[in-house]
């Protein structure tokens, strides 16, 4: 990890469990949310980021950090030396690791994500739930969400005709 | 509202969130997802984005290059009915669908069927906005056989494109391949698509060698690939910024600059920049 540099704006992060998260401003504007209360001058010392507990807070700002741009005024030494599609290659795969958690904690992700407004972490956090969609079958589908099938029979038949087109 | 069991974590996620997610999904999977439940049925008719590809109803085994004719004809047939199924199915006034985008091919009764259905939603403003995508079946030059095949095309299209005013009059993006116009066709398509802000034009003229000429109040986007066109005027487009070509035959002063006030810059592999600046002194 890169070392502090002097003259970086840093910011608070608090969560409702009380714990707080000294962050480098730019790292804490990958957030849309985040960034637009700092432009809009709403951030004291300390941003109070309600639902998200600090558990959670921390996985995203591990996940902001490494996807914070480095090639800024100051720049990471590091990004001078890398080819651009090495680097995305590099994030893809630190991406996969990051998301290898259990489905409660990529579902705190994913809203965290939502309120923060943090694409890049929505569209990774989303997509494990979207190939559970397009890669199974219905029973698996509902196997893997714990989703109940509450249709009556008769129900079901009328909802499968009306959706006979997606089934071809 | 039923939200199923209790372990069902995806389902306690807000409705917001979830139609976020899910509208990464198309069409024929998000319908495959109203069969789980009560509750994903409802969600599903929340979704924003409605993206219908005939191509998604291919069967996976079945290559996507070299289609034959007759599983062009079922997967045109399948996206027609899913069209209007999920237009069918949207509420007024209850969610808005921010883009519908059909890709479909010119085939049969089945653009009209979906022009209908289409114009009918856009009347009672159900979509934002809307995109065809129009295809013959031949994605590539090489692969037409002729300059009559092409004309045959435009002729098909324009019966569709008569036949649905509603539609094209709402239409915000609009992708044509392979068809050659009369004189007027192009004209014509520009007058009646009144909203469109993006045209994309493959292998589309009004002859071997002919002149485009475009003037439209709202078209921001115009992309022009492989296109046996003379020259291109762009007579008058206050709201173009951006214009793409590719694979332009080398002719002299190939593009006319008018109106075009918010075009900032233009890529092109073989219009040479001299060109451009030239005409845009005059």
């Amino acid at each position: 990890m890169a070392t502090r540099e002097a003259g970086k704006k840093m910011i608070m992060l608090k969560s409702p469990d009380g714990m707080e998260f000294e962050v480098e401003e730019a790292v804490a504007m990958e957030s849309q949310t985040i960034r637009k209360m700092i432009e809009d001058d709403c951030a004291d010392t300390a941003i109070l980021i309600p639902n998200i507990n600090s558990k959670i807070l921390s996985r995203v700002i591990e996940y902001c950090n490494k996807h914070v741009p480095t090639t800024g005024a100051t720049g990471a030494a590091a990004s001078d030396t890398v080819a651009p599609a090495a680097l995305a290659e590099d994030l893809k795969i630190w991406d996969a690791e990051f998301i290898k958690v259990n489905r409660a904690t990529r579902f705190n992700l994913i809203q965290a994500a939502s309120y923060l407004n943090i694409k890049g972490l929505l569209d990774l956090t989303s997509q494990t739930t979207i190939d559970t969609i397009s890669d199974n079958s219905l029973e698996e589908i509902r196997s893997f969400l714990s989703t109940k099938n509450d249709y009556l029979p008769e129900e079901e038949q009328t909802i499968r005709r009306e959706n006979q087109w997606a089934f071809q | 509202m039923g939200k199923g069991n209790k372990d069902d974590r995806l389902s306690a996620l807000p409705d917001d969130i979830l139609v976020n997610i899910l509208d990464r999904l198309n069409v024929p999977e998000a319908a495959r997802t109203s069969i789980l439940s009560r509750w994903w049925s409802q969600l599903c008719a929340k979704l924003s984005r409605l993206i219908i590809n005939a191509l998604d109803f291919l069967p996976e085994v079945v290559s996507r290059t070299n289609i034959s004719v007759d599983e062009v004809v079922k997967i045109n047939a399948a996206a027609a009915k899913a069209t209007e199924s999920v237009l069918a199915r949207r509420n007024l006034g209850e969610h808005t669908t921010h883009l519908l985008s059909t890709t479909f091919y010119l085939r049969g009764d089945v653009p009209i069927f979906i022009g209908h259905a289409v114009g009918h939603a856009m009347s009672i403003h159900l979509v934002e906005n809307v995109e065809f995508s129009i295809r013959t079946g031949k994605d590539h030059v090489a692969e037409i056989e002729g300059d009559d095949e092409l004309v045959t095309w435009a002729r098909e299209f324009m019966l569709f494109f008569d036949a649905c005013p509603n539609a094209f009059g709402g239409l915000t993006s609009l992708d044509l391949w392979n068809l050659r116009f009369g004189e007027s066709g192009i004209s014509c398509i520009l007058t009646t698509c009144k909203q469109l802000k993006h045209l994309y034009l493959y292998n589309c003229d009004s002859g071997d060698g002919s002149t485009l000429q475009v003037e439209h109040a709202n078209l921001s986007v115009l992309c022009i690939v492989n296109c046996c066109l003379a020259q291109v005027k762009l007579n008058w487009l206050p709201q173009l910024t951006q214009l793409a070509f590719d694979g332009w035959i080398e002719l002299q002063d190939p593009l006319v600059l008018g109106h075009v006030p918010l075009l900032r810059f233009g890529c092109s592999q073989n219009v040479r920049w001299k060109v451009w600046h030239l005409c845009s002194d005059n």
